[in-house]
């Protein structure tokens, strides 16, 4: 299981984090250090196993969609998941050091800990939905972790890289799923054997270009590089980690994994051939007239990724190997000079070449590292820039990609000259900053001299311990076996005096820096970034444009849109149904309901006084209540019956509260408009009801009305189906209610001028009294009996509920809560307890939420129905309650 | 066959969605009721309600000649509950609205919202 500790070991780190927020900076960076040389330890200690059989882990998390978290450490897997628990380890040491005394250091320590995990995802992931995961993980940490200065650039910084990167992830997901569409494969280390039947599909030109756009945004490749300089905005540490050693490798690294898929055609090698020269060209040029320390270590990443680039453009293993060397080789000695300027700003207070210089008698630590971590860029042997640009050498390139690495080569030495040799040894431009220049402590010094001389074990020791390594991934990468004996020394002098010379050269370019800015300063520069702007204000002007016209604000424009489309569907979905109208004798007594019913709606849409609407809709209400009880549905009407009149005494309460209906001035052809919208979506209805009997729909209600006596013990098959078969439904359904009337109570606060309250009658009064209990016995009956016969939980609540709004009606609001006994948001909350206890004791008892459970006429299901009927009554009350206290001004 | 409760359905809707179409709070609150009601009958006529059937009941277990399909009746059940409580909210919610605005025309409550967060925070350029 050591594979899944390289994953879970940063993830629990971060947990341990954010349950102990308050411990400190001190103890925080012990847990994210400790964090990293787990995951680190256990990736190191899987390296053996790598050589022979990858470990493998799969654990099905989401079986019926298919991703699941599938990890596979193979070779070139554990090359990227040591370099990010090793440079971890490094990084967060060093970021004690660094930002002593900065603010919310535990919460920066674990996002760094989630990024470290979601980097192990892509370095080990197998499924290619994990990896996305991944991917899509360590942008948004990317993204918190440059913005965790608060600094205004930093947030345009942070912003501009989430979105080029974020835009990139949605462009690899989509190559992803086409390439999973064409192959079937559900296993990146699969995809190889599926090659011949992937380079067949007219498909793979989209799924290869989708992908690369994807990786050359994440890897800064032309012409996204430009967010990568803008990232330097992150504190140095966290720059060292993301946007050297780890992050920006893994468009490299998974375009690497795919390799043995695409490799070798036409396409691949174009594209990554022609933005990898593109990339360092676009780097090169920016170099010499960078004077920031840190900037230029981000260009001269930039250099190294499109370096990277042209290498996994071309064919055979001995590239390949040249890949994996190379970036080991750049993690380290980049790395560690980032902790270099990290260190030369922390000791002197600046980044600018022009000022530093003379650095090496006050920091000569810094300089030792700066001068090892610089040789090793330069590629002096023995150290593993060495033997990474030997093997560049040995791959097969074309002109092209030649002159592109020799011009890298030629970048790189310039850089490292800058960065790790002139500002200890050169003379010193500002003499009181060389003197004053100070070290950083051990935190700094020691994190940064490992890193350097990791740069050097890779070289001495390379031929023992990295070249089975690299030799078998880059066997996998290519498909073809390679024998690495890695050089540690130049074997012949041509071969010295050719290195020489580059680094002679390199060097004497570096001391012309002036001179290059001025020569290159002609060639054009930021295009991309300005292309990048443009894009970005044309598309939030277009959003913009689009809110305007279609987010105007008018409620009616909306409700138009939404009704005619509603209306075109109906239209669209019944197009092509064989109407078959068969007309059944229609009875007489129908003809005054619908009358009624027609009446009603008529008043309540033309109606000049609020008194004569709300009548108006009590009418289309009980007309309802009485097409229910003649269409053999006695318990909706009885519901109907108490709700509308429960309703009406709300629209009373609360329309006393609103003005008149006035009359309104509408335009004759908003009018116009208004009534065809009306009558089509009328039209659309009568259509729909119509259309539902036509077809051949099953009922079940035979089935249904069985099943609820047999099973549900109930021969009211409403009933047993409301608090039995869909019980969970009704469960949810009661919440609803519960927040509903939550709503209500908060919106209609107390305190509004107090206002004359009913007419209070003597009669009406006396009678409430005598109503209220026999309300309550008559709903206990309903209840009990509901289970056979017409009545249940719904019903009965309703019942009290009309006792005691009687009782609030006749006698104010604060009478009818005396009456209650209880506040009624108390009493719907114990509703919903009851109900959630009829299920949990089927949960006990019967192995499922809700279960039944029946002793003698006794059943969790009656209990339910109890819990509703609380529930409604509580609710009920709440709303016209509240409606009638704030009328009455408060209690 | 149920074209009477078809026809009704058509007409709620008919009304409803007038009555929301007004300008006026009052009118909205209204429509919706409509609207509810005839979302219900909607139901009720699809399910296949006709007169004069019997009640889907099993007295002693015997199922009547003819009954009453159970299942869209539970779900009216709920619904009109439901309804009831959406209602009271929509009535909350107007009754706040007209304090808190003084007003009910619709149409003058446009930009009573605030603004977008990004035509606040977009720096000029």
């Amino acid at each position: 299981m050591l594979i899944a500790a390289i994953v879970l070991a940063p993830v629990l780190a971060a947990a341990l984090l954010a349950v102990a927020a308050r411990s400190g900076a001190r103890i925080a960076a012990l847990v994210a250090a400790g964090g990293c040389a787990l995951s680190a330890g256990a990736a190191l200690a899987l390296l053996p196993s790598a050589l022979l059989v990858p470990e493998t882990l799969t654990v099905p998390w989401a079986a019926p969609l298919g991703p699941d978290l599938a990890l596979r450490a193979d070779a070139w897997g554990l090359i990227l998941a040591s370099l990010v628990g090793i440079v971890g380890l490094c990084i967060t040491i060093y970021a004690a050091g660094y930002l002593h005394g900065a603010p919310d250091l535990p919460r920066l320590f674990a996002t760094l800990l989630v990024f470290a995990a979601a980097m192990q995802l892509i370095a080990l992931g197998d499924d290619p939905w994990l990896v996305f995961i991944g991917w899509e993980l360590t942008s948004v940490c990317s993204y918190l972790l440059v913005l965790h200065t608060r600094r205004p650039e930093a947030l345009r910084a942070a912003t501009t890289a989430l979105l080029v990167t974020g835009l990139g992830g949605l462009s690899l997901l989509g190559g992803l799923v086409i390439v999973q569409q064409i192959t079937g494969i559900e296993r990146l280390s699969e995809l190889p054997t599926a090659r011949d039947h992937l380079l067949a599909h007219p498909w793979m030109p989209a799924a290869l270009i989708a992908i690369v756009i994807g990786c050359a945004t994440k890897s800064a490749l032309f012409p996204f590089h430009f967010w990568l300089p803008g990232a330097m905005a992150a504190p140095t540490p966290i720059s060292a980690y993301l946007h050297a050693a780890t992050m920006v490798k893994a468009g490299i690294f998974l375009l690497a994994r795919l390799h043995p898929a695409f490799g070798g055609t036409a396409l691949w090698e174009a594209l990554l051939g022609g933005l990898g020269a593109l990339t360092v060209l676009a780097a090169a040029r920016r170099l010499p007239s960078t004077d920031d320390l840190k900037q230029l270590l981000a260009w001269s990443t930039v250099l190294a990724l499109g370096t990277l680039a042209v290498l996994l453009s071309l064919d055979g293993a001995a590239a390949m190997l040249a890949v994996v060397l190379l970036l080991l080789a750049h993690a380290a000695y980049k790395g560690t000079l980032f902790l270099v300027v990290g260190a030369i700003d922390h000791g002197t207070g600046t980044r600018l070449l022009p000022r530093l210089g003379g650095l090496a008698r006050a920091m000569p630590w810094t300089a030792a590292s700066g001068m090892l971590g610089a040789a090793s860029m330069m590629g002096l042997p023995p150290f593993a820039g060495f033997v990474a640009k030997e093997q560049v050498k040995l791959a097969e390139a074309g002109w092209l990609a030649s002159s592109t690495l020799f011009l890298s080569a030629l970048a790189l030495v310039a850089v490292a000259w800058w960065v790790g040799i002139r500002p200890f040894w050169h003379r010193a431009a500002e003499p009181p900053l060389a003197e004053q220049a100070h070290e950083g402590g051990l935190a700094l010094l020691v994190p940064t001299l490992a890193l350097a001389i990791l740069g050097l074990l890779f070289g001495v020791a390379g031929a023992w311990i990295v070249a089975p390594l690299a030799a078998r991934a880059a066997a996998d990468l290519a498909g073809s076996a390679i024998d690495a004996g890695l050089p540690i020394l130049p074997s012949t002098a041509l071969q010295a005096a050719s290195g020489f010379a580059v680094i002679a050269c390199g060097i004497l370019l570096a001391e012309q820096r002036e001179r290059l800015a001025r020569w290159l300063s002609l060639l054009p520069n930021g295009l991309s970034a300005r292309l990048w702007d443009h894009a970005l204000h044309a598309a939030l002007a277009a959003g913009r444009a689009v809110v305007h016209v279609t987010q105007h604000g008018d409620l009616r424009g909306y409700l138009g849109v939404a009704l005619l489309s509603g209306v075109a569907l109906a239209g669209f979905g019944l197009a092509d149904i064989a109407w078959t109208l068969p007309v059944s004798q229609i009875p007489l007594w129908m003809w005054p309901i619908a009358v009624l019913l027609v009446a009603g709606a008529l008043m309540a849409a033309a109606a000049r006084t609020r008194l004569a609407a709300i009548a108006g809709l009590g009418a289309v209400g009980y007309g309802i209540a009485l097409l229910f009880v003649s269409h053999g549905a006695p318990d909706l009407a009885f519901t109907q019956v108490v709700v509308e009149t429960l309703t009406v005494v709300l629209f009373v309460l609360a329309f006393r509260h609103l003005p008149e209906l006035r009359a309104y001035a509408l335009l004759e052809r908003r009018r116009a408009v208004n009534a065809v919208i009306a009558v089509a979506s009328g039209a659309a209805a009568t259509a729909l009801a119509l259309a539902a009997e036509t077809g051949t729909v099953p009922h079940l209600g035979d089935r249904l009305i069985a099943a609820a006596w047999e099973r549900g013990h109930g021969a009211n098959a409403v009933n047993v189906i409301l608090v039995d078969i869909r019980a969970l439904d009704t469960f949810g359904e009661i919440t609803v209610l519960l927040l509903a009337a939550i709503g209500v109570s908060a919106l209609v606060t107390a305190g509004s001028a107090p206002r004359p309250l009913l007419a209070r009658s003597p009669i009406l009064s006396a009678a409430s009294r005598l109503i209220l209990p026999l309300a309550t016995l008559f709903a206990l009956w309903l209840w009990w009996r509901g289970h056979h016969q017409p009545g249940g939980g719904f019903i009965a609540g309703l019942c009290v509920a009309a006792g005691v709004v009687l009782v609030a009606a006749a006698r104010g609001g604060i009478a009818a809560r005396r009456a209650l006994l209880a506040p009624p948001l108390a009493i719907a909350a114990s509703g919903l307890a009851l109900a959630w206890l009829a299920g949990a004791v089927g949960l006990i008892a019967g192995g499922s939420f809700l279960f039944p459970h029946w002793l003698g006429p006794f059943g969790t299901p009656l209990l339910f129905d109890l819990g509703v009927l609380v529930l409604v009554l509580g609710v009920v009350v709440l709303t016209v309650e509240q409606m009638l206290i704030a009328e009455e001004g408060g209690t | 066959m149920n074209v009477v409760l078809a026809l009704l359905v058509g007409v709620l809707v008919a009304a409803g969605t007038w009555l929301v179409l007004q300008p006026r709070l009052l009118h909205l609150v209204l429509g919706l009721g409509l609207l509810g009601h005839a979302a219900n009958l909607l139901v009720f006529a699809a399910g296949g309600a006709r007169p004069g059937i019997d009640p889907a009941f099993a007295p002693g277990g015997s199922l009547p000649a003819q009954a009453a399909d159970p299942l869209p009746q539970a779900l009216i059940l709920t619904a009109i509950v439901i309804g009831f409580g959406a209602t009271a909210f929509v009535l909350g919610l107007a009754w706040r609205a007209f304090r808190e605005l003084g007003d009910d025309h619709l149409p003058s409550w446009r930009g009573s919202e605030p603004p977008l967060e990004d035509e606040q925070t977009e720096p000029r350029r």
